[in-house]
């Protein structure tokens, strides 16, 4: 502690001798008081610049919003009043749309659940059009009955025959036909053979005559 | 002028006496602020915040004997040199050496010249410097020094001991050695 105390004795000795500073600098701004920082002002300036326009821009937006909105509202109301004057005038069995009842026939093949339909009602006051939905009849899985196809004996004994195999990738059934299935495509430079939707010339691949290498 | 009528014009606003205490104190508290900030300018600015204040909360001050009205004007440099240094720099200072302070004799060094003595102060790292000098110099304890610089009481000392640790390592490498 004595050395602590030694040293601050020679330090708060030093501090009465003379220093080199621009004293009369520093006096003339402690004279003229406190100089509001510039910047600090710029920023200010700046950022009531920036919500003054923002509140400008919001104002303009807010009237021509209001005004849009106005005339939509005439709009929509010229057209509600239409709609009712037509309605109004209207046979009611001139638009009243009935769907059919649904037939129920016995399909020679398996078929797929059938979508839902919609039937549309128009009530007798016409003022409204409820649509009711109406789920089909159960739909019935239809197994086609088909008769086993007896084969004589003379054929069981015979040797298997192989059925010729008929390139049918990309290709669709239509009408017995295989036609090429329909794409966007894009052809830059012009005729593409591949490119042609059908009829496709079909022929049938020999596999028997591939060689096992 | 005797210091009580120059508190009591600078009280009433009198230029003149103001500029009187400023011839007085600004060298001693210039070199005070020369001591946390190592630049001149930036002590120049210290002292135009810092005598700024006392003229404008000289009228709370109460005069009672010869040292008191330095004593004030001292700690508000002081005050000032913190705050400046508070803007600048981060001390958030969390490095503790947990009660293992053995004490760190500076013989040697209170045994060079003043000039010597400051010039290896102001090498010292800014944390280290603001503690020596709140502590030695200004003979602040560890808990004024913990409030004035929000950092705890063992960080306080943990400061000081690096600060002397470090103080004898220069004063070693400079070839400073006496006694021996």
């Amino acid at each position: 502690m004595e050395h602590e105390k030694r040293i601050r004795d020679k330090v708060l000795q030093a501090d009465h001798t003379p220093a080199i500073w621009n004293k009369l600098h520093v006096w003339s701004a402690i004279s003229l008081g406190p100089q509001p920082k510039q910047r600090l002002a710029l920023y200010y300036a700046a950022a009531s610049l920036l919500l003054a326009s923002s509140l400008f821009f919001y104002s303009i937006q807010s009237t021509q919003r209001a005004e849009i909105n106005l005339q939509i509202a005439t709009i929509e109301r010229a057209l509600d009043q239409r709609e009712s004057q037509v309605f109004a005038t209207a046979d009611p069995e001139a638009v009243a749309v009935v769907c059919p009842d649904p037939v129920v026939t016995r399909a020679e093949k398996p078929q797929i659940t059938q979508p839902v339909a919609i039937r549309h009602e128009v009530n007798d006051s016409l003022a409204q059009t409820i649509a009711v939905m109406q789920l089909p009849p159960s739909p019935e899985k239809h197994i086609s009955e088909q008769p086993m196809e007896e084969v004589p004996l003379e054929k069981q004994d015979a040797p298997p025959t192989r059925k010729q195999i008929l390139p049918i990738l990309g290709l669709l059934s239509a009408n017995g036909d295989l036609v090429q299935r329909n794409r966007l495509q894009v052809s830059l430079f012009g005729n593409d053979e591949y490119l042609k939707t059908s009829p496709v010339n079909v022929q049938a691949t020999n596999f028997a005559s591939f060689e096992n290498r | 002028m005797e210091e009580s009528k120059l508190v009591d014009q600078c009280k009433k606003g009198d230029h003149r006496a103001q500029k009187e205490l400023y011839l007085l104190y600004s060298d001693r508290m210039f070199r005070l602020a020369s001591r946390y900030v190592r630049n001149t300018v930036d002590a120049e600015d210290i002292l135009v915040m810092a005598f700024t204040k006392v003229y404008s909360g000289i009228q709370g001050f109460v005069y009672r004997d010869k040292g008191s009205l330095e004593a004030w004007i001292r700690k508000v440099v002081v005050n000032e040199s913190l705050m400046w240094l508070r803007r600048r720099h981060n001390f958030n200072l969390t490095e503790t050496i947990e009660d293992h302070h053995f004490p760190v004799a500076l013989e040697d060094f209170s045994q060079l010249p003043v000039d010597d003595i400051l010039q290896f102060i102001a090498k010292l790292p800014i944390g280290y410097r603001t503690v020596f000098n709140l502590t030695v110099i200004e003979g602040f304890t560890h808990s004024e020094i913990a409030a004035m610089l929000e950092i705890t009481e063992s960080t306080s000392r943990t400061q000081l001991f690096k600060a002397k640790t470090l103080l004898k390592q220069m004063l070693a490498l400079e070839g400073f050695h006496y006694g021996t």
